[in-house]
């Protein structure tokens, strides 16, 4: 079986030396692609670097809407750079994130409004952040899509099946991360029942969000597989289907990223 | 937890057990609790703060469950609001404020629920979660603070 873990962080500040053996035991769990996401300028390019280096892997540059107070022009810059480079494969972590108010809201939207702009000229997808905030995301990409193509991934979707529904209709793909395996989230597994399989991803969000039964350890891309495992059962539909049908899903979302 | 569906008889908040049990149930310390304290960032003590908060009121509704198994009634099962689902990985320092706003409302409600005279067992365990309940705010309050003066470990 392959898996695609369509957002981690990977940069080697959170894995240090432990990198190859994490890619290692990724690739033993079938895991045969990984979008490597940027969250800062530095962090972007030293995910271009990693999947430049590791088969398998593809990067995304971007500046995640909690660190947006602290982005100066220089910073963008460099992000705009990436992305016109050809070496990253999907513009984000971008967002909106009401709940932890680190950055002023005016400044998150005008970041989020330039990721989007951006994502649309270079033709990318964009890996989207929404935390309490998923009326403001939607009513943004609304605007957005008028405005022309764009291909919207809402990474650890957490929203009801309404407003999947409603990001469904604007062509967005859903990412479900680990606490979809929680027992504490049936409410969220009922929502991830209601996603079309052509418009489901598989996350890790590593190091974040680890899935049962590694709850209270860091997380990794082969751990993945639990979060498959639990959504197929979820939904009813045989492992092996489910994760070809989200392994493929990715490749069309990511379309440079690679396979190992 | 089980999965028994609340019948009508009893749905709608109207009796005042299940709506005891249903506001405990549904609580934001509690989903913490249920999807492994362990495992959210933050200090220690707010961890430990939250665990003696949801160990005595699991006290409660173990009580309140007996007493709902010896009337012959179903245990209601209360869902989490699915918004819970986005504190993965939230430092607790940001999560207990949410925490000491459901237990104001929650003493609210128990005030009025142990008020309401006509069952005796309700109201006696009402009145004890509201005693919880106001005492865990004020004790996470001020927990709150100590850790942000930097205080925390030392005595309040």
């Amino acid at each position: 079986m392959q898996f695609f873990d369509s957002h981690c962080h990977l940069d080697p500040m959170r894995y240090g030396a432990e990198l190859p053996d994490v890619l290692a035991r990724a690739r033993a769990a079938g895991v045969v692609g990984m979008i490597v996401i940027g969250t800062r300028a530095t962090d972007s390019e030293a995910a271009a670097g990693l999947a430049a280096a590791e088969p398998g892997l593809a990067a995304a540059a971007g500046i995640h809407p909690n660190d947006t107070a602290e982005a100066g022009p220089d910073e963008w810059g460099r992000i705009v750079r990436l992305a016109e480079s050809g070496r990253v494969a999907a513009v984000g972590e971008t967002g909106l994130d009401w709940y932890r108010t680190t950055a002023p809201a005016d400044t998150q939207r005008d970041f989020f409004d330039r990721h989007i702009r951006l994502a649309q000229r270079l033709g990318l997808p964009l890996v989207i952040h929404t935390r309490e905030s998923i009326r403001d995301t939607l009513d943004m990409l609304h605007a957005a899509v008028s405005r022309g193509p764009l291909v919207p991934v809402l990474h650890s979707f957490t929203g009801t099946a309404a407003e999947a529904a409603e990001a469904i209709d604007l062509g967005c793909f859903l990412g479900f991360a680990g606490m979809v395996t929680f027992r504490s989230a049936a409410s969220l597994r009922e929502v991830a029942r209601t996603v079309p399989l052509d418009r489901l991803l598989i996350e890790t969000d590593s190091p974040f969000l680890t899935p049962e039964p590694f709850r209270g350890r860091r997380n990794e891309p082969a751990h993945v597989v639990h979060t498959a495992r639990c959504l197929a059962l979820a939904r009813g539909e045989p492992l092996d289907a489910f994760a070809a049908a989200t392994t493929a899903n990715a490749r069309r979302v990511f379309r440079q990223a690679a396979t190992a | 937890m089980a999965s028994l569906s609340v019948p009508a008889s009893l749905s709608g908040g109207t009796d005042p057990l299940v709506r005891l049990v249903e506001t405990l149930e549904s609580s934001p310390a509690m989903y913490l609790a249920d999807s492994g304290l362990a495992s959210y960032p933050g200090a220690a003590e707010l961890r430990v703060a939250l665990g003696t908060l949801v160990a005595e009121q699991r006290d409660v509704l173990a009580r309140a469950a007996n007493v709902i198994a010896d009337r012959e009634l179903p245990l209601p099962q209360a869902a989490f609001p699915i918004a819970f689902t986005a504190w993965h990985d939230v430092d607790l320092r940001h999560l207990v404020p949410r925490v000491i706003e459901s237990l104001k409302r929650q003493a609210a409600e128990f005030t009025t629920l142990a008020g309401a005279g006509g069952d005796a067992a309700a109201g006696d365990l009402a009145g004890r979660a509201r005693e919880i309940a106001d005492r865990h705010a004020e004790q996470l309050a001020g927990l709150l603070m100590r850790l942000r003066a930097g205080l925390a470990g030392r005595p309040a």
